[in-house]
């Protein structure tokens, strides 16, 4: 990290190296097209180098630069006016059916491939709480909206998921 | 939780290897975007000591030495196992002596608040990880602090350790209790 600071590119390098593959599954995650999600990693990291020196220790690495990604995710969805939460009411929920019971890793890509199907609002909330480990209440302060929506979304999600899987990756 | 999050949470680490990445055509994207490395390293651009004019700084410069030296002594007697807390920065002044002991009653609070000892290392890995670190980058500037000129420098280094080291500690705690409510859910679950 100190190597970093003195903007030594072998250091650079190493940190892009140690963090890539997850900045790129998240962001391809909220921001599903492998070419926008490139552009999102790198702008990312350039901020990253940009703004180490003011790193102060409050959450790991990894997560301050997981944060850095989230906000230029964000940034790119709301720009486009993508970032939409439809859906909110319980009339609009899918029904809950049984659910599936994955037990083998062969099954992972697909359950990838499904999580970027969903709707911008409910993947970003899936993505944020399943995935990245954010409390409903952390999602809602990130994303603008109520605690509630950010529970409903999820919800939402879970169930347009397990849909997902089972109807169109037969699972 | 349903079986399916419970099983995207058991393989977490294998969906971040999903998608084929272009990384070395990423690297050069990014890397064409970054400023050249810097030249104006804070600690090496400095004078060396024997650069000072021993007139105006004779002070700052014996303090040095004798900080190098007292850093030196210490860390050839515990055999390089230097325990930042302890290493005598207070040879720089009184009020840094203050200053430091204060911090130290801070950390080992924090420390004994948490039980640092008792704790399980592999399961807050990451924290621990870092804690060392960090305690290597202080041993870095404990070795560049005989070319540090005002003593505001070194103070700020001292609280600049201490305070990070503080908040690693305190993140250390979200993790501990995060863990716990975890383990809880897990059990009330088996129950």
């Amino acid at each position: 990290m100190q190597a970093c600071l003195r903007k030594d590119r072998q250091a650079q390098k190493q940190l892009y190296e140690q963090y890539v593959r997850a900045m790129y599954h998240l962001a391809i995650r909220m921001v599903p097209d492998a070419s926008t999600a490139e552009d999102i990693v790198q702008e990312s990291f350039i901020k990253v180098f940009q703004y180490l020196q003011h790193y102060k220790g409050d959450a790991t690495l990894g997560a301050w630069i997981k944060r850095i990604t989230i906000n230029t995710c964000l940034s790119h969805l709301r720009k486009n006016d993508r970032l939409v939460f439809k859906g909110d009411s319980y009339e609009h929920m899918p029904v809950e059916e049984a659910p599936i019971r994955p037990s083998q890793r062969s099954q992972l890509p697909k359950i990838h491939a499904a999580i970027k199907e969903l709707p911008n609002g409910s993947r970003t909330v899936l993505t944020l709480h399943l995935l990245e480990g954010y409390q409903h209440k952390e999602i809602a302060e990130i994303l603008g909206i109520t605690v509630s929506t950010s529970k409903t979304q999820y919800r939402r999600g879970r169930l347009l998921l397990q849909k997902l899987l089972k109807e169109k990756y037969k699972m | 939780m349903d079986p399916l999050e419970d099983f995207i949470l058991e393989n977490r680490e294998e969906l971040d290897r999903i998608e084929p990445i272009q990384k070395e055509a990423l690297w050069n994207k990014i890397s064409k975007e970054l400023p050249e490395e810097s030249k104006l390293n804070i600690v090496h651009q400095k004078p060396s000591p024997w650069q000072i004019s021993i007139g105006r700084n004779w002070l700052m410069l014996a303090a040095g030495i004798a900080l190098a030296i007292g850093v030196g002594l210490f860390w050839i007697a515990s055999d390089r196992q230097v325990n930042v807390s302890d290493t005598q920065l207070a040879q720089f002044s009184t009020e840094l002596a203050e200053e430091q002991a204060r911090y130290i009653a801070l950390v080992k609070a924090k420390e004994d608040e948490l039980g640092i000892d008792e704790l399980d290392r592999e399961i807050f890995q990451e924290v621990f990880q870092e804690l060392e670190t960090w305690e290597e980058i202080y041993r870095e500037y404990l070795i560049d602090l005989p070319t540090y000129q005002a003593k505001e420098e070194v103070v700020h280094t001292l609280s600049k350790y201490y305070e990070r080291k503080i908040r690693i500690l305190e993140r250390l705690s979200r993790e501990m209790e995060k863990y716990y409510q975890q383990e809880k859910r897990k059990n009330e679950k088996r129950i």
